[in-house]
């Protein structure tokens, strides 16, 4: 068989070849450069973000329109909304890696080493939200699950980093034999891995063999959804899939936890959605029971688990198990709407997410115990603008106009008003009224109490200062600037099938 | 790009470049406060003479479409036509003249950044109010102006009057906030839409001619003007807003935020046009409150309270200008009360400057010989504002009044009001050269105050001038007898939906020269009792001590609100304070947030940290969701 490449198929890949050669160059930089290797290593991977944003907004450009421009054998595509995720994915990596170099200092780390992984990371999540195949999709989840392993367990000097590590990998094999084995049933009962063949064979238009309604009762079909379902919602921390989160959260890196927070969902939805509401979106009726009651199980466990936390990074992995919650709402209403929200969710998410951390890590860098949210007493005074900046972050995080999070919050959960669903709307607000009460308590410790005497000021560093700026910005233009919003629209074009 | 983003986002600009701007220097901030409204009021005028030159066509400038839930719309427009261009104009001109004097008034404080913070956020607000092209953002401009209202009144913060001043006052204007949402919602019930242009188009079809709903809809309306321009029986806070510095009661508490109600019913003209009793009702309120501020004003003994109750006299007569369907003499007014009464509150900056704070006008006089240039520009916009003939004044308030005389003929109610305005004519003369005989002429109460009196610096002086020229020449736009300038402009604003406001009147002679009698005899009263005779205080309350004992005490309505609302509602907050909130709201939501803290504690124990745990967690989960399936069929 020979396989036969046009320009078309080279440009689909082309961001991720990009991130890909950007991860080998840091490799190579590692082993010649000895001064100034920190500053340079971030240069190289920012330069590499920025090239492979170039690019994927040349395929926005290049690929409009519902129809899927398909690259490599129809293995992967170049579609809108593969390149919205990328955007996010992007994003994302760029924040975490604009505040790791304190981090990667203070802590002794391989710059070289530690950003090429983070690269590895991103590519591996960028093949993941532009694949059109279940091998694909598996694929790319092994590729950057791998490098998280080992940037989880990269603190060697730390036992609670290797034990992160250790305990994501074992959890995360279990799981990914779930994903495997319903991607098999699938094959086996609809003769194809290709998503757009899977529809066609449900959908009853190839003239298949079997008849539709046969392939659709059968165990296999459904089987198979139940335990890709499984393997998903574990990566997406979904509960009762979640228990490594906090655990990983705490004990790996914490630039790495902010990274890992949002871009792993935001590379996991994307293809969650194409198996969803694209392969299976005709016959939403058989998997909706399920995410409906993961959805609600997520939402309430999340918020309420984070209410006893002390220690800020487990509070945003319960926050964070929370949020995956919300997007499950817009997931599930399996509509235009949803798609869209879920989408636009990610962007502002990436900024809310990372920004939070960010607090954390400079502290920290500084050889305190950022992680503590007991640190935070009186932050405002120590340092005005980490205060403020995180103080946007929480109250966009719990979803306050007219920062981005409201409005994020509310496609999704509007998303599911359109479908019929108000009682996920119901809860989720509810939930939300919950999650104030740890995402202020952080708020009024920065700002409502005394600092202690003796605090000395902290100095984030002119990128930490940038990265969060930016964030707050970044969360206000997305909230009041409707232009986002037309992007994400414009992104689930893929999703041609959607009536509504 | 139209024009007027710029005249919305300069203000906004300063504010939050002065929010964040701690190392500014002073001079920087002293350029960048006014100069960025300066600039704005470049980019109205030119806004000004592109629409006219477009013959005052009316156009509606949408930046884009920001939320749309359902019916729910929300664009970020603007809705530019004559009457937005007047009162644009307003708030930069004279806002900018008033900036730029606050930098000398308040050279010497401390906290100079944040006032100029404050005062641009004001005109942002205030622009956002009357540039809008639905209620929803003028709702944002109207409580964004409350916002900064309250801010400046209490800007002095460690003065509890001040603090208390600035409380009352918003309290007040969350009563015709409240009024406002009502309508607002009411609105939104009918027509699905709070854009002006939709709803104005069809308030005939759908609300119908004096239907109960365009009543109510009005009504409430007019709680929100009445509150925030201080008419009867929510006045009671402008007084007391005077705490704040005078140049916040120049822009603020006389120029452009309390005429905000004006510019209400003005621009909701449609509804209240469908509504002929809400505008008995808005005439009425004006009338009462025009002769009762008068009063008030009369026996008063501060200087800046006094001009606070003329301030409140003169909307009144805007409120009855627009409540008989004058729409422009009621704006014009406006324009013209912009100019004198800022000037006025500028002469009362200068004369508390030179006499270290006091206001007590009983320990003034003799002030021209030591102040003539603020002497001069006091004089001329006091004989504007008393409607001496040929100044701005005269011909703003012989329009309200003539169209008052005019439709008197046919309603014959109408003949009490326009007797009272007349009368409240000469009252407002009379406490005007009152104010100014006893400030300025006869001697020096209290020579020690007066020691180091002088007229202020260039910075204050100018702005002062400029505005005292304006208050001469700024009724030349609507000269009696010729044609109507200011009117046939803002005629196309009140001409664009159905019903058509009436044409402005012609000019009402037999008013006129009645006016002009009153006034007049109410300067030559001013002028036996405060210039010749200059009694004590004491003596003026001795000829007719129980009218003077109310007047002094604003004919008791503070006290009697104070009695009748203020205690029983602290009595009532106390209670729900002490029993409602301790046992019950608490007992609810400290329970259930107790209850939630301990679920979560136990919740926790589950986290164990062992892999085996959570692995089979996984699997539990894995075989409830595939359960599910076997479980369904």
């Amino acid at each position: 068989m020979t396989i036969h490449l046009t320009a078309a198929d080279y440009g689909a890949v082309l961001p991720i070849m990009i991130v890909l050669g950007g991860a080998l160059c840091l490799l190579l930089t590692d082993a010649f450069v000895k001064v100034h290797e920190t500053e340079i290593a971030t240069g190289i991977s920012l330069a590499t973000l920025l090239l492979a944003f170039a690019a994927s907004a040349h395929l926005w450009a290049v690929n409009a329109g519902p129809a899927f421009p398909q690259g490599a054998g129809a293995m992967i595509t170049g579609d809108r909304f593969g390149q919205f995720f990328n955007f996010a994915l992007l994003l994302s990596s760029a924040l975490a890696i604009l505040i790791a170099p304190p981090y990667i200092r203070t802590s002794h780390f391989d710059a070289g080493e530690f950003l090429s992984l983070i690269l590895f990371a991103t590519a591996g999540m960028m093949l993941m939200a532009a694949s059109l195949n279940l091998m694909v999709i598996f694929l790319s989840i092994e590729l950057l699950s791998l490098a998280l392993y080992i940037l989880s367990g990269f603190d060697r000097n730390r036992p609670r980093s290797q034990e992160a590590g250790f305990k994501y990998f074992l959890l995360s094999s279990f799981a990914s034999a779930f994903l495997i084995y319903g991607m098999a049933l699938i094959y086996g009962a609809t003769g194809s891995t290709n998503l757009i063949r899977i529809v066609n064979v449900l959908g009853g238009h190839a003239g298949t063999v079997a008849s539709t309604h046969t392939v659709l009762s059968s165990p296999f079909v459904l089987i198979g959804i139940a335990l890709m379902a499984v393997g998903f919602a574990f990566k997406l921390s979904i509960v009762p899939f979640h228990m490594w989160t906090p655990d990983v959260y705490q004990g790996a890196p914490t630039p790495v936890t902010a990274f890992m927070s949002v871009a792993t969902k935001a590379a996991v939805f994307p293809a969650f959605l194409r198996v969803f509401n694209l392969a299976l979106g005709a016959e939403s009726h058989r998997w909706f029971g399920i995410l409906w009651a993961l959805a609600i199980v997520t939402m309430i466990v999340g918020n309420v688990l984070a209410l006893s936390q002390s220690s800020m990074k487990r509070l945003l992995a319960y926050s964070g198990i929370a949020h995956a919650g919300y997007v499950l709402v817009a997931m599930s209403a399996n509509n235009r709407l949803g798609a869209t929200a879920v989408a636009f969710y990610f962007i502002v998410y990436a900024f809310m997410n990372i920004g939070a951390f960010a607090l954390v890590l400079v502290l920290e860098s500084r050889g305190e115990a950022g992680d503590e949210i007991a640190t935070y007493r009186g932050l405002f005074a120590r340092s005005p603008l980490l205060a403020v900046a995180t103080g946007v972050f929480m109250f966009s995080l719990a979803g306050f106009p007219p920062t981005a999070g409201f409005f994020a919050k509310y496609y999704a959960f509007a998303a599911a008003v359109q479908a019929g669903h108000t009682e996920l709307a119901i809860i989720g607000v509810i939930t939300s009224v919950i999650s104030l009460g740890y995402y202020l308590r952080v708020v009024v410790l920065m700002f409502m109490q005394p600092v202690e005497a003796g605090a000395e000021q902290v100095r984030a560093g002119p990128l930490s200062d940038f990265m969060l700026t930016a964030s707050v910005a970044g969360l206000f233009v997305v909230g009041l600037v409707p232009w986002f919003y037309n992007l994400a629209v414009q992104a689930v074009q893929s999703f041609f099938h959607f009536t509504t | 790009m139209s024009s007027v983003w710029f005249i919305l986002l300069l203000p906004l600009f300063g504010f939050l470049v002065l929010s964040v701007g701690s190392p500014l220097p002073k001079r920087a901030v002293a350029v960048l406060g006014p100069g960025v409204v300066g600039v704005a009021f470049t980019a109205a005028i030119v806004m000004f003479f592109w629409d006219y030159g477009r013959h005052g066509v009316t156009r509606d400038a949408v930046a884009y479409t920001w939320i749309v839930s359902g019916h729910f719309v929300v664009n970020f427009g603007a809705l530019i036509d004559p009457l937005a261009t007047v009162m644009c104009l307003i708030v930069t001109g004279v806002g900018f003249l008033i900036l730029l004097y606050s930098v000398g008034y308040m050279s010497e404080d401390v906290d100079f950044r944040r006032f100029f913070c404050y005062m641009d956020l004001f005109v942002f607000a205030m622009l956002v109010l009357v540039l809008s092209d639905s209620y929803l953002f003028l709702l944002v401009g109207w409580a964004g102006v409350g916002l900064t209202s309250y801010l400046l009144i209490g800007f002095w913060y460690e003065r509890p009057a001040a603090v208390a001043a600035a409380r009352q006052a918003l309290v007040v204007n969350v009563i015709g906030d409240w009024g406002m949402m009502v309508a607002l919602f009411i609105l939104f019930l009918h027509f699905h839409t709070l854009q002006y242009v939709p709803i104005f188009k069809h308030v005939p079809a759908v609300l119908g001619y004096d239907g109960s709903t365009v009543r109510i809809v009005t009504l409430l309306l007019l709680v929100g003007a009445v509150a925030k321009s201080a008419q009867l029986p929510l006045h009671v806070w402008l007084p007391n807003a005077m705490e704040g510095p005078t140049p916040v009661s120049a822009l603020i508490h006389a120029a452009t935020m309390v005429t905000a109600g004006v510019y209400l019913i003005a621009r909701s003209y449609p509804l209240f046009h469908s509504a002929p009793f809400t505008q008995s009702v808005v005439i009425i309120i004006g009338t009462c409150g025009a002769f009762f501020a008068a009063t008030c004003a009369l026996a008063n003994n501060d200087i800046k309270r006094v001009l606070a109750y003329s301030t409140m006299s003169q909307i009144a007569y805007m409120f009855v200008g627009v409540g008989a369907a004058s729409y422009a003499s009621g704006i014009f007014h406006l324009t013209t009360h912009a100019y004198f009464k800022a000037c006025l509150f500028m002469g009362a900056g200068a004369v508390m400057h030179a006499l270290h704070d006091n206001v007590d006008i009983r320990r003034m006089g003799g002030l021209k010989a030591t102040m003539p240039v603020t002497f001069w520009c006091f004089l001329i916009a006091t004989m504007a504002i008393s409607g001496v003939p040929l100044l701005s004044g005269f011909f703003s308030k012989d329009e309200i009044v003539g169209s008052v005389y005019l439709q008197a003929q046919h309603v014959g109610w109408l003949w009490i009001i326009w007797i009272m305005l007349a009368l409240t004519a000469g009252l407002t003369a009379l406490y005007m050269f009152r104010l100014l005989f006893m400030v300025f002429l006869g001697q020096e109460r209290d020579p020690e105050l007066a020691l180091h009196a002088h007229d202020p610096p260039l910075v204050m002086r100018l702005p002062m001038m400029i505005l005292a020229v304006l208050a001469v020449i700024g009724g030349y736009l609507a000269f009696p007898g010729a044609p109507n300038w200011i009117g046939n402009w803002l005629r196309h604003s009140f001409e664009r939906f159905s019903p058509v406001a009436p044409a402005e009147p012609a000019t009402q002679w037999a008013s006129v020269i009645i006016v002009i009698l009153t006034v007049a005899l109410g300067i030559f009263a001013a002028y036996r009792i405060y210039y010749q005779r200059r009694p004590a205080p004491e003596q003026v309350g001795a000829t007719a001590p129980a009218i003077y004992r109310l007047f002094l005490n604003r004919w008791y309505v503070d006290g009697l609100y104070d009695r009748a609302v203020v205690r029983p509602i602290i009595v009532l907050g106390l209670f729900l304070s002490t029993v409602v909130e301790r046992f019950v709201i608490n007992g609810l939501v400290e329970g259930s947030a107790a209850a939630l803290r301990d679920s979560s504690r136990d919740m926790r124990r589950v986290q164990s940290g062992y892999v085996r745990n959570y692995a089979l967690s996984i699997l539990l989960g894995a075989v409830l969701v595939v359960g599910y399936y076997v479980f369904r069929r």
